[in-house]
């Protein structure tokens, strides 16, 4: 694809990689080409954010480690304040109980508190200003964000290469129209054939085990997805408590 | 025992760990001397070891020319003239450690706070193995030869292509118009 040609090269250029005709030829594109000066203008802030956010994840590392040398020096002090400490620790117990004790649900009730549909990140609909995009694939994602899945399923199901893309929007087609037998192999193949949505794909595989009530083969897809420590990792703990017999 | 740099490089969390302790008590009692709170204190040491370690990261800093600790010392005492002078309880701008290696954070400061941490909502919700694959050529600058390695790739290339991919994906992400949802 063209654009994912453009980033390869505008992610050299920003790392000054490019050799000297590369780069001359680059700039003079650069020069006439509005959709390049975005792409570029968004590279160098999706590089700022990036960095930025692992920054701050260290730290935070770096505060929460402060916190716990902190804490194991001073205790002393924290006597005196037993009854407050007593009282707080009474509270996280209810709390917590509270919050472990799962109420019982049918797999209808958790199917429809847990699923939304996956948000179309690959082509969105961009409200005026542009011409309408008029290829099969514009308009699958366009039938998709107007929630008209049985009309995406059609389009997506038209399209002769299905990439990773297609296949989690035409899964996520599926599981929204109740089809959940058809959504899972589209899953399956999502997960062993390719690299990117793994994860967003075992979350909708296990919503669609749930929803066939095959309980057993949602808690192994839901497992895996706890052990990673990913996106979903918080919402696949949740679901695996109200699993449990 | 490996060097610090070298054990930092292999992405040892661990090694970050006992870089901060290891100085931990000793600089936050040596500081008090340029008057400060314990709380600037705390936030001045850690200052200085995420300068440390992102410039070991980063390649900037390939051999220590003095020990670890004069580093994270002199960065640790800039950091507090620093803060002072910012809150105008210090006038005169001589107090610098001079002596200091040339390492420093580098901060994009023309970019919208807000818009960086938009990024950084995206860049959850992409997941991994983008997260990692991102993390270790922007934030830990490594080779697309050390990444491919580092986590298990076929090759540089197949790396390469899943980070360009990445990098749509996630800008696809920032762009959506509609109202992120978490």
């Amino acid at each position: 694809m063209n654009e994912e040609k453009d980033i390869a090269l505008l992610v050299s250029y920003l790392e000054g990689t490019l050799s000297m005709d590369d780069k001359n030829a680059l700039e003079e594109r650069l020069l006439q080409e509005q959709d390049l000066q975005l792409l570029l203008h968004d590279l160098r802030l999706l590089k700022a954010g990036i960095k930025q956010a692992n920054r701050e994840e260290i730290r935070s590392e770096l505060k929460a480690l402060e916190n716990k040398l902190a804490g194991s020096t001073s205790s002393a002090s924290l006597l005196q304040s037993t009854w407050l400490k007593i009282a707080a620790s009474l509270a996280i117990v209810a709390v917590s109980t509270w919050l472990l004790w799962p109420a019982t649900k049918t797999p209808e009730q958790l199917f429809a508190e847990n699923y939304e549909p996956y948000p179309n990140v690959i082509m969105p609909t961009v409200r005026g200003g542009q011409a309408p995009d008029s290829t099969v694939m514009a308009q699958a994602y366009k039938a998709y964000d107007m929630q008209e899945y049985s009309k995406a399923i059609e389009l997506f199901e038209s399209m002769e290469e299905k990439d990773e893309g297609v296949l989690l929007y035409l899964g996520n087609s599926y599981l929204a129209n109740g089809l959940a037998e058809k959504a899972i192999p589209v899953f399956e193949k999502v997960i062993s054939e390719f690299d990117i949505f793994d994860e967003q794909a075992e979350w909708y595989l296990s919503l669609s085990y749930i929803k066939i009530r095959d309980n057993e083969n949602a808690k192994s897809v839901l497992l895996k997805l706890n052990a990673k420590d990913g996106f979903y990792k918080s919402r696949a703990e949740t679901l695996l408590n109200h699993l449990k017999p | 025992m490996d060097s610090i740099i070298a054990r930092l490089r292999s992405n040892s969390k661990d090694a970050l760990a006992e870089l901060y302790e290891s100085y931990r008590t000793e600089f936050l009692r040596w500081i008090m001397k340029y008057r400060c709170t314990s709380e600037e204190a705390k936030d001045a040491y850690q200052f200085a070891v995420l300068t440390f370690y992102e410039n070991i990261m980063n390649g900037k800093l390939t051999f220590l020319s003095s020990s670890e600790k004069t580093y994270l010392f002199a960065i640790g005492k800039n950091k507090i003239m620093e803060m002072k002078r910012a809150s105008g309880k210090l006038t005169e701008i001589n107090d610098r450690e001079e002596n200091l290696p040339d390492i420093s954070l580098d901060e994009d400061q023309q970019v919208d706070p807000n818009q960086l941490k938009r990024v950084a909502l995206c860049l959850e919700k992409l997941g991994q193995p983008c997260i990692s694959l991102l993390k270790e050529f922007y934030y830990h600058c490594r080779s697309m030869e050390e990444i491919a390695k580092l986590l298990e790739y076929k090759n540089t290339d197949s790396a390469k292509n899943q980070k360009y991919k990445c990098l749509q994906r996630l800008r696809k992400l920032f762009n959506k118009p509609t109202p992120f949802v978490s």
